[in-house]
């Protein structure tokens, strides 16, 4: 029940939000952003080390859930918008594990035959806290977070 | 008036009083703290991160767990025998689960891997064993799925929210369900409850987890009798956007109120314990302690009995004797706490 309990409580600090044509771009430009004070924060050390501070030159980092199935599919809505975005950020996909079992079950399942760029998808370990969503990363400093609203 | 416009009116007026199916009874309930529950005994199994568990068949221990690789995610333990019987292990390979939701009928126990849209039975007969399961593909999404008679499902509709639409259904016998209309909005999240049903499956409630409502029903899925608990708390919705998808949520804090429940030969046995849950409290339990209430299979009330404060009980059995237990998943045990009935 506590997995599905989490699964819920996402759900419900959703917000509604209108379509647009490239979330990757929106969730980018920060206009969905909100300020939980990591803003201009060292990335590599809010990320725990868990991402090299090379990777951090120029990134969106998701941070999610690796076993709740709408979390992971919010992961999969945003890598196919990047796909299709004209950027030259890159896109990191940070799992809160322990494991990434249940993420690798729905990650293959879409098979993306259309691949064009790859985002990096790594297991956390050790993050304490952090906030799950979107932050936005250049040059190795935390330029904004958001909550993931939906495409 | 002309006669025929007379007759025409009777006939028309027959019809439409004839086909409105008759309303349920509805009732209130009354919590009371007269009954409390005497504990006599405490059991100990060595079930470590259960999440969920219940007793069947007086002897067999089901539990399901946290997702952790290469662990259990549901196991069977035998409680006379004190041996752990079945271990279905967390993974991808085709014979480990991703994501188990079980509920236990007269027909055995329903496994329903969500994350693989699957589902097992292990029937009355094979609980005791490691018997190889069989399992099934269904396109049934719904957060409580029982096995029925004539190898058909029976669950609770995720598009019931409301009482917009018919709350149980049943699957054909291929173990699908085909939706006639998509709903504009999807409830899936937000209707969630478990089913109980009586050994010839002519009898079942429905008990919903976020608000004091109780259903009980009969074969032919009409609902015969409901009753709410006063004072419950009371969820809040909203409903966003996704992608052309709209989807209801709850908002703010999400209320739980009937934790879980059970079922013998006489009745069902509910644990009802409300709280909160929020971000940042965790769950929340405000002055309303939790009660075990007992409901015969005819719709009756049979005892409402206070739970002793600050006691957050997983699962309910009844025992023989007239003894009910209470079982705690705690870290590294399950705990079955045996109590006198109370009259």
């Amino acid at each position: 029940m506590k997995n599905r309990v989490v699964l819920l409580f996402f759900f419900s600090i959703l917000q509604a939000c209108s379509p647009q044509e490239n979330v990757f771009m929106e969730y980018l430009s920060g206009a969905r952003s909100y300020d939980i004070g990591v803003q201009g924060a060292r990335a590599d050390s809010l990320f725990a080390n868990n991402i090299s501070s090379q990777a951090l030159s120029r990134a969106v980092v998701m941070l999610t859930d690796a076993k709740c199935s709408i979390c992971i599919s919010s992961a999969i809505d945003l890598y196919k918008s990047f796909q299709k975005a004209e950027t030259e950020y890159s896109l990191i996909i940070l799992l809160d594990g322990p494991d990434r079992e249940t993420f690798d079950y729905y990650w293959f399942r879409e098979s993306f035959p259309d691949q064009v760029k790859d985002a990096r998808i790594l297991l956390a370990s050790r993050l304490e806290d952090l906030p799950k969503g979107i932050y936005v990363v250049e040059d190795n400093e935390t330029q904004s977070f958001s909550l993931w609203t939906g495409r | 008036m002309d006669r025929s416009v007379v007759v025409s009116l009777c006939v028309l007026f027959s019809l439409f009083f004839g086909g409105c199916s008759p309303k349920p009874k509805e009732e209130a309930l009354s919590l009371s703290t007269s009954n409390v529950l005497v504990a006599v005994d405490t059991l100990i199994y060595p079930v470590a991160g259960a999440v969920s568990c219940s007793i069947v068949n007086d002897s067999i221990l089901v539990a399901a767990h946290k997702q952790r690789a290469d662990s259990a995610i549901f196991t069977v333990y035998n409680i006379r025998t004190n041996k752990l019987v079945r271990e279905i292990l967390y993974g991808q390979d085709e014979d480990r689960c991703l994501g188990i939701i079980y509920a236990a009928s007269a027909e055995g126990v329903l496994l329903h891997d969500f994350v693989k849209e699957r589902f097992a039975l292990i029937t009355p007969e094979r609980l005791g064993d490691n018997s190889e399961l069989s399992f099934h593909k269904t396109n049934i999404h719904a957060q409580c799925i029982l096995a029925a008679k004539q190898n058909r499902l029976l669950f609770l509709n995720p598009d019931s929210f409301e009482n917009r639409k018919r709350r149980v259904l049943f699957s054909d016998k291929e173990c699908n369900y085909m939706q006639r209309n998509t709903p504009s909005v999807d409830t899936y999240n937000v209707v969630d409850g478990f089913l109980l049903s009586n050994k010839d499956a002519s009898r079942f409630f429905y008990i919903d987890k976020h608000s004091g409502r109780i259903e009980l029903y009969d074969d032919r899925l009409s609902q015969i009798k409901v009753w709410d608990v006063p004072d419950a708390p009371t969820p809040d919705y909203t409903i966003y956007k996704s992608g052309k998808h709209k989807i209801c949520a709850f908002k703010g804090s999400i209320p739980f109120t009937f934790i879980a429940g059970s079922v013998d030969k006489s009745g069902i046995a509910l644990v009802y314990d409300p709280c909160y849950l929020s971000v940042d409290k965790g769950f929340v339990y405000g002055d309303t302690p939790a009660y075990l209430m007992m409901f015969s299979w005819e719709g009756n009330v049979k005892t409402i009995s206070l739970i002793n404060a600050g006691q957050h009980p997983d699962q309910c059995h009844v025992l023989s004797e007239g003894k009910v237990s209470l079982l705690f998943c705690e870290e590294h045990v399950i705990k079955e706490v045996v109590y006198e009935c109370a009259s």
